[in-house]
């Protein structure tokens, strides 16, 4: 299982894994980019994923991984290097800039890239993916807040409650 | 979105500031009974009402950052009676509690200390321990309101170093350090002090203005020698924590000079590194 079966045919080419989705699709990719998930980085480690074998990950449907990595192949260099402390200035801006751009998708794909990187614990995808949704609620009213994450219309009663606790909290309002 | 996780929702709290959390308090009740969870304040933005400070003692100031108006505090402590805001000396605060010592006018060597909630603006005066020395700066006062409604005073009892003159006449050393013998701790559940004997292994000076904090039901003290001390709420244990890397590095490290604090559910540690130019 420790040669690699696939690749561009160089001596030392980078180890494959194959995942495959919910829906059957199978995604190969490089070992260190899969790895960057603490849930396959065992089984990787262990020589799993190699060859025909593939993992199977049923809680995330092909759309949602193929975006997971395209996170992961972008970030994979840096965690190699440690969270890359001698990064360049230029590398860094490059990540961000990824970064920003990466989160600027439609509400039902964050909300499936949240379980996703819940589910593989990619550390860095989940922050930025939390950030992402607390960048879109901060500083909006609870009202506004129920309507972006499209929650369900507050009863009578919780619209009471809701208005009792923003008498309480008042200041923040200003 | 509405079916997010414990998890998941700590993950996003822990990305705004105290203020947007009230506003998310009001969103949902799950939301609001989520952000005033104990378990769970400790990891999202704590609320900073204000600060005390003092350029001349015993007048106290505080500025009041909560935009709270009236300020929820008058720093005149004019709810004390006055024989208690005679002379008073601010020794600690923990969560929300202060612990003061006042000393009374007619003979300085005896002192008092109180508990003090300015929020409710009660108070209470804690029965007098046997006092091993006149100094007030070495006790602590441990709260955590997530942990439980009761606190605990640690008075640090410091072996003051008797030397004997020419005469054979034995008197104290005026040097104001001193080893840690034990400590006393007064618990508010029991009403009570208990006495321990230090359970650290080497010889600890603390100074008078030492910094602590209370964690967990640990107080975690920067004294000398490059290690941070710990004692528990029972005196049963004592741990040292060396400081990082504190073996690596040949510089003098002033320890009693560093700074320790908690923030979202992690201890920091400041250490004042001076650096000694030799060959």
């Amino acid at each position: 299982m420790a040669a690699p079966e696939s690749g561009d045919g160089n001596n030392g080419a980078a180890r494959m894994v194959t995942l495959i989705s919910s829906d059957n699709t199978r995604f190969e990719v490089e070992a260190a980019a899969a790895s960057l998930s603490q849930t396959l980085q065992l089984t990787i480690l262990d020589g799993g994923g190699g060859g025909g074998d593939g993992i199977p990950l049923p809680n995330v449907d092909s759309a949602t991984l193929s975006k997971v990595l395209e996170y992961c192949i972008k970030h994979a260099p840096a965690a190699a290097n440690g969270g890359a402390p001698n990064a360049t200035a230029v590398d860094r801006a490059e990540l961000e800039r990824f970064d920003n751009e990466f989160v600027n998708i439609d509400q039902s794909v964050l909300y499936s890239l949240i379980m996703a990187a819940h589910n593989l614990e990619i550390e860095g995808l989940q922050s930025l993916v939390a950030k992402k949704v607390a960048d879109m609620i901060k500083g909006k009213s609870p009202m506004e807040i129920r309507r972006t994450l499209g929650f369900p219309d507050p009863t009578p009663e919780e619209q009471a409650e809701m208005n009792a606790h923003m008498l309480e909290y008042g200041w923040a309002y200003e | 979105m509405d079916k997010l996780t414990d998890d998941l929702l700590i993950d996003i709290f822990s990305h705004v500031p105290y203020k947007s959390l009230c506003c998310f308090a009001c969103v949902s009740r799950r939301w609001h009974t989520f952000i005033s969870h104990p378990d769970h304040c400790w990891k999202l933005s704590q609320t900073l009402a204000g600060f005390f400070y003092n350029v001349q003692a015993p007048e106290h100031n505080f500025p009041d950052v909560s935009g709270a108006s009236p300020p929820f505090f008058d720093p005149s402590f004019a709810f004390l009676p006055d024989r208690e805001r005679e002379c008073i000396h601010l020794v600690d605060g923990c969560n929300g509690l202060l612990f003061r010592c006042f000393k009374f006018a007619d003979d300085p060597h005896e002192f008092d200390y109180l508990v003090i909630n300015p929020a409710t603006e009660k108070w209470v005066a804690l029965p007098v321990s046997r006092r091993w020395l006149n100094q007030v700066g070495v006790a602590r006062l441990g709260f955590d309101p997530a942990v439980s409604s009761h606190f605990y005073v640690f008075e640090f009892q410091l072996d003051w170093a008797e030397t004997e003159d020419e005469d054979g006449d034995s008197h104290e050393n005026d040097d104001k350090d001193g080893y840690v013998l034990g400590v006393v701790i007064y618990s508010s559940q029991n009403r009570a002090w208990t006495h321990k004997q230090s359970g650290w292994s080497s010889e600890i000076v603390v100074t008078d203005d030492f910094k602590s904090i209370f964690v967990n039901g640990m107080l975690y003290v920067v004294a000398s020698m490059l290690a941070v001390r710990v004692v528990d709420v029972e005196g049963n244990n004592w741990r040292i924590i060396d400081f990082p890397g504190s073996e690596e590095y040949s510089f003098f490290l002033d320890a009693a000079a560093g700074y320790i604090d908690m923030s979202q559910g992690q201890l920091l540690l400041l250490p004042v590194i001076i650096l000694s130019v030799t060959n």
